[in-house]
């Protein structure tokens, strides 16, 4: 799997991205515009072009699964590693959960029974890793398609274009 | 490039995902209007993607959407972008030719982002940003069509 160019590109822009988007303050990048997951699909699709030799017969094509490919390694990794960020305690202190439900149950918003058994346990639980890994997945593919076709759009050389 | 072309059952697909997350993006206020009392917990669906800050926010019966005005922006021009680009080919044909212009009309946005703005630029260049962007897939859509149908006359 790993010969094969499309995968390998996934797993370099999906994994540097992936590794960003899990890190305490560079993840906040994200809220502007999803830039890292779109940035993700964008490195994987300009590593992709550079390994080829001749032009692409689908270029749009390739990069959507490129993209989606970087996506799904990206939301994985992410998950992995913020996991192991909040196992070590090296993310921001965010206050205590239960403190932070009090608050807004004295604004009037109702807290649902399944986020305070996530938000109960200490440190990392199934259940929130779970909703973690499905959630990073989804969005990471979505942004990560979108930024493997602008990359392509960027990056792709056409037949009459010189390389 | 034909309307044909553009026009797939992917892009049919596309199109109604783009409603279904827009509508993720209008619920918090409509819910909560309707008395739905986990209204702001859709809210968490989007928040990995958005800041979701209230003051930079369009509002809806006094609520904020569950995205800003620049992701709202982004998203209303995505999907106004999967929608109408089947209906102006030339326009497509164009742009196709010259792709690298997709990211040319992101350069206003990124501008906005760095300087001062306003709720208007925010959705303005949120807008311009994303519809020529929608073309891709599209085109990608287009790709995949034509491959199918290579095959199909290639084993008939």
């Amino acid at each position: 799997m790993m010969d094969n160019p499309k995968f390998k590109s996934a797993l370099i822009g999906g994994g540097a991205f992936g590794v960003a988007a899990a890190l305490p303050y560079i993840s906040m990048v994200n809220v502007a515009c999803c830039a890292l997951y779109i940035g993700g699909g964008v490195l994987a699709v300009y590593m992709y072009v550079k390994e080829q030799t001749a032009p692409l017969k689908g270029p749009y094509g390739d990069g959507a699964l490129v993209g989606l490919l970087a996506g799904a390694i990206g939301g994985v990794v992410t998950t992995i590693v913020n996991a192991v960020v909040l196992s070590l305690g090296l993310a921001p202190d965010m206050g205590d959960p239960a403190e932070g439900f009090a608050q807004m149950e004295q604004m009037g918003i109702e807290i649902p029974p399944i986020l305070r058994d996530m938000a109960g346990a200490d440190g990392v639980n199934a259940a929130m890793l779970g909703t973690q890994l499905v959630l990073n997945v989804i969005l990471f593919g979505i942004f990560a398609t979108i930024g493997g076709l602008v990359g392509i759009a960027i990056f792709h050389k056409k037949d009459d274009e010189p390389a | 490039m034909t309307r044909e072309s553009l026009q797939t059952p992917y892009g049919v697909a596309l199109l109604a995902a783009c409603f279904a997350w827009l509508a993720l993006v209008f619920a918090p206020p409509l819910l909560a209007a309707a008395g739905w009392p986990y209204a702001d917990f859709v809210r968490l669906l989007l928040a990995p993607v958005c800041h979701q800050i209230p003051e930079r926010s369009f509002h809806l019966f006094g609520e904020p959407l569950a995205a800003c005005a620049r992701c709202t922006g982004l998203y209303v021009g995505f999907t106004l972008g999967v929608a109408l680009w089947p209906h102006v080919p030339k326009l497509a044909r164009k742009l196709a030719q010259r792709p690298i212009w997709v990211a040319v009309f992101m350069v206003p946005l990124l501008i906005d982002v760095a300087l001062p703005s306003t709720a208007l630029s925010r959705v303005a260049t949120g807008l311009l940003a994303a519809f020529p962007c929608a073309l891709l897939p599209l085109l990608a859509f287009a790709e995949w069509r034509a491959a199918v149908v290579r095959r199909g006359d290639d084993t008939g």
